[in-house]
């Protein structure tokens, strides 16, 4: 099965027909999932400031990140759970969609990115964000999340 | 008058090339989403502070100074961004009734944060570090939290209804 085949089954699912014939289902699902977005972009971006002591300095990177980064993990799964629905109501527009794509391949290496990164302030000694390689994943994961919203953004677009 | 001022700028140089442009109007939605992002998330962290919730062993002040500035910048990108969307069809946003309610809320939001700041903001050192936090600013942490989450589902319904 083709990928366009499964994505006209799937458009013509009974949960997909629901979707679609509720006028209101999109436009709430993708709502709260840029809320979610909030939190997942900020988190990467506070904790960043923090590792190169540009804001926050009362706490240590360590109390931001234990802050920031179990409601992030929330968050990730709403985004997960209202970004399936998404596809499941539009499932042409989104899985042939390049930019849905690209935005995928970045969401994988922008999670397995976030998960060593979580791994470093759960597990790692103290001074864990003195290390390069945590201080420059902290702003390549900050980036990249800039790139996974600009081709979320691009999918209405493409 | 908003009338003429919205059919004035409709029909100005700037509109044109957002209209015309066929990358201009999304990069616009794309960079006002990131600015946003860091508007509403980092409102929260704050919010949920006042709230008692998160953050406990932060300073309110310190941490209302840690984080404030972010929000600042990036409400300054969200309000350029936003103007520049609206001037792309000034007139048809002003008939959109999730912008008009969208822009109310900002006003309330706005309010509430004054309001804070100049009252309730004043005897902080009285509870910055400790865990009675007034009942006034739980109450402004609550409401900012709660127009903050609608002003992002109104501004996503602007989008989705403007599409049509």
């Amino acid at each position: 099965m083709s990928l366009s085949n499964f994505a006209s089954w799937l458009d013509a699912t009974p949960l997909s027909t629901s979707l679609k014939d509720n006028f209101w289902a999109v436009p709430t699902l993708q709502s709260i999932h840029i809320l979610a977005v909030c939190l997942v972009f900020t988190s990467a971006v506070v904790v960043s400031l923090r590792v190169w002591n540009l804001m926050g300095t009362d706490w240590n990177p360590h109390l931001w990140a234990r802050r920031l980064y179990p409601p992030q993990w929330w968050a990730l799964l709403v985004l997960l759970i209202t970004g399936l629905l998404q596809v499941l109501a539009e499932p042409t527009r989104e899985l042939p969609n390049p930019a849905f794509q690209i935005k995928m391949v970045g969401v994988i290496v922008a999670v397995v990115l976030a998960q060593w990164m979580t791994r470093q302030f759960y597990r790692g000694p103290e001074d864990v964000a003195a290390r390069a390689s945590v201080r420059l994943t902290s702003i390549l994961l900050g980036v990249l999340w800039l790139g996974i919203i600009f081709a979320g953004r691009w999918i209405a677009y493409v | 008058m908003i009338t003429d001022w919205a059919e004035w700028l409709g029909n100005s140089a700037l509109s044109n090339y957002i209209q015309e442009d066929p990358t201009a109007f999304p990069i616009l939605e794309v960079l006002h989403v990131v600015a946003i992002a860091l508007v509403v998330g980092s409102i929260f962290i704050v919010d949920l502070r006042l709230l008692n919730l998160c953050s406990k062993t932060y300073r309110v002040s310190r941490l209302l100074k840690a984080v404030l500035p972010m929000t600042g910048i990036a409400f300054t990108f969200a309000v350029i961004t936003g103007f520049l969307m609206f001037a792309s069809q000034p007139v048809r946003y002003l008939h959109t009734t999730p912008f008009l309610l969208k822009m109310g809320l900002l006003v309330l939001a706005g309010a509430n944060m004054l309001l804070f700041h100049a009252w309730t903001h004043r005897g902080i050192t009285k509870w910055d570090d400790g865990d009675a936090i007034p009942r006034a600013a739980r109450v402004a942490g609550l409401v900012s939290l709660i127009l903050w989450v609608a002003i992002l589902f109104a501004g996503r319904f602007v989008g989705f209804l403007l599409a049509f």
